[in-house]
């Protein structure tokens, strides 16, 4: 089975998302530590990684910065400044909240 | 003759000197030369034949005198004389000569000159002043007024020499500060500055700053005051406070925009959490209530407006300005409406929104947002009491236009405002409620946007049109 990482420092939310991507079929870990996620990620990169963009000790653009590997990232930002953030390597952005269906339809496109 | 307090002779027919005191001696300049029995016209030879007709009619029996009577001498200098010139006559009656009482009277001609010249010259001062000067009575009535003064008051001289008093140009709103003024002329016999409005000839009032004191002529006081025309300076003042205004309201707008931003961050999370579980529990009650899984519909769809709402006022709060490019009219409305439609339909007013268009329009998303939130804010304002209706219309106009048209059912603009309802700070609504600004910045944008904002009065209501160009992409 494939894994997703899933970062966002709102545990109720991270237990949500893990119970969607599950739907989709993926395996799922979730991190409200950034740093802890990075590590993960470095050592075995999962099939995508979905990470919050506002995040009190570290942005999602930093967590992307650390990664050494190479994974579909995608944010999780208000922000519609979608080109800017592809071009710093994001793979997609999506607004929340996002419609749970739509959702899940997502992740299954990645696994 | 010594003891005469004039310049003196005797002559006889001949004009010769047969007696003379010694004030004319030193008068004239004589040094100490023997007179007696020598011609006047031979002592004097610069005496003009003006003189010599004087001295021909007074041998003939006239008397003759004047004042000021210039005399210029010799050596090219004048003198001024006041003069009297009579006959003598001998015991049998006839004119033996004349008499000369002189006196030279320079000195003072020279100071009298003086004194005009200066009078003259502190006239023009008053005259010419750029500050309004008046001279009245205790009792108000105005004695005299400089043209900077007329001016201000716009009466003309005649109509303040007439009795104009200084209270009829004082509107009553200023008694206690009027007593508060006379009480300090009293004690220290000045008063001022003191800054009040003075009632002009056509009613209007001109404000004014008045300094003054009490003066003494005669034995009489009178007041006299200085007037200075305050209108630029009120104006000026008037501009820099709504300068001030100005940025406090764009300072507060900042905040609420920043504060906005965060909250929109806040509760989209709960939001997710709201959606995501109702999803779930929809899969979990599948073989339940057909109302239960109806309510978790509901849920979704309230959560769904919700995300909706949130993400419009993060655009419409976002800090850095969007970049102008094409966006679909019908999407413009959308969002419009997604801030303000719910407001209006707590408050029973109801929308109507019929958009026509499927041309974009080339703006800046954000800014064209804030300018039919306004519009359609204002328009709520206009019905919200009376459960009226709004319309937002959106059509295509020509080959190359779009307009958003935003109708509402309410009073309407009054006509003295119309043509001012785009001024910065004018405003039909209640004081607190609007600031004034929102149909000014909204021109602003629309024009920048390169299309136009214009105000049609309805039978009932009101309607603005929004006229820009569509976008290129159509």
């Amino acid at each position: 089975m494939r894994t997703v990482v899933y970062v966002d420092d709102d545990e109720t939310i991270c237990k949500l998302m893990s119970r969607m991507i599950g739907r989709a079929g993926a395996e799922v870990i979730t991190f409200t530590n950034p740093v802890e996620a990075i590590e993960r990620i470095n050592k075995s990169p999962p099939a995508l990684v979905i990470c919050d963009y506002r995040m009190p000790t570290m942005n999602g653009l930093a967590v992307l910065e650390q990664l050494e590997v190479n994974v579909p990232f995608v944010l999780i930002s208000g922000d519609s400044s979608v080109d800017e953030l592809r071009e710093k390597g994001v793979t997609e952005v999506l607004a929340k909240p996002i419609r749970a269906e739509q959702f899940v339809e997502f992740v299954k496109r990645y696994i | 003759m010594e003891t005469l307090p004039t310049a003196s002779a005797v002559f006889d027919r001949q004009m010769r000197y047969l007696a003379f005191n010694t004030r004319w001696r030193q008068a004239y300049r004589l040094g100490d030369a023997d007179l007696i029995g020598r011609s006047h016209y031979e002592v004097f030879p610069e005496v003009s034949q003006d003189w010599r007709a004087v001295h021909r009619r007074c041998l003939g029996g006239a008397t003759e005198r004047r004042e000021g009577d210039p005399f210029p001498r010799v050596d090219g200098s004048v003198d001024y004389i006041d003069w009297v010139v009579a006959p003598w006559r001998d015991e049998e009656g006839a004119i033996g000569g004349i008499v000369m009482h002189t006196h030279v009277v320079t000195e003072r001609h020279i100071t009298e000159r003086r004194l005009g010249e200066e009078q003259a010259f502190v006239r023009e001062l008053f005259e010419k002043s750029p500050v309004g000067m008046n001279l009245c009575r205790l009792d108000g009535l105005c004695l005299e007024s400089n043209p900077a003064f007329l001016n201000i008051i716009g009466y003309s001289r005649e109509e303040v020499e007439g009795g104009l008093t200084y209270w009829q140009l004082t509107p009553r709103d200023y008694d206690e500060a009027e007593q508060e003024q006379l009480r300090s002329l009293e004690t220290s016999g000045r008063y001022g500055p003191y800054e009040k409005e003075f009632i002009r000839k056509d009613g209007s009032r001109v404000p004014v700053r008045l300094t003054g004191f009490l003066i003494e002529r005669e034995g009489e006081k009178f007041i006299w005051t200085l007037i200075e025309d305050m209108t630029a300076q009120r104006a000026l003042e008037a501009n820099l406070y709504r300068e001030r205004l100005k940025t406090i309201q764009a300072a507060k707008l900042a905040s609420i925009g920043e504060l906005a931003a965060g909250i929109a961050h806040e509760i989209n999370n709960p939001l997710q959490i709201i959606d995501g579980y109702a999803f779930e529990l929809e899969g979990a009650l599948e073989s339940a209530e057909p109302s239960a899984r109806e309510a978790l519909s509901s849920i979704r769809k309230a959560t769904d407006r919700a995300a909706r709402i949130v993400r419009g006022l993060r655009t419409f709060a976002r800090e850095e300005e969007g970049e102008r490019g094409d966006h679909p009219a019908a999407q413009i409305a959308e969002e419009s409406l997604a801030l303000t439609a719910a407001r209006m339909w707590s408050h029973g007013v109801s929308v109507v929104v019929d958009v026509r268009t499927e041309r974009t329009v080339c703006c800046n998303l954000v800014e064209l947002t804030q300018v039919l939130v306004n519009l359609l804010s204002n328009a709520f304002d206009a019905v919200k009491h009376r459960r009226g209706t709004v319309r937002l219309l959106v059509d295509d106009a020509g080959d190359d236009e779009v307009t958003f048209v935003v109708e509402d059912s309410g009073p309407g603009v009054e006509p003295a405002l119309r043509e001012r309802i785009f001024e910065p700070f004018v405003t039909t609504k209640a004081s607190g409620e609007g600031t004034g600004l929102g149909l000014s910045i909204s021109r602003g944008i629309v024009e920048s946007t390169g299309g136009s904002l214009a105000y049609e009065p309805l039978e009932t209501g009101s309607r603005f049109i929004v006229r820009l160009p569509a976008g290129g992409a159509e």
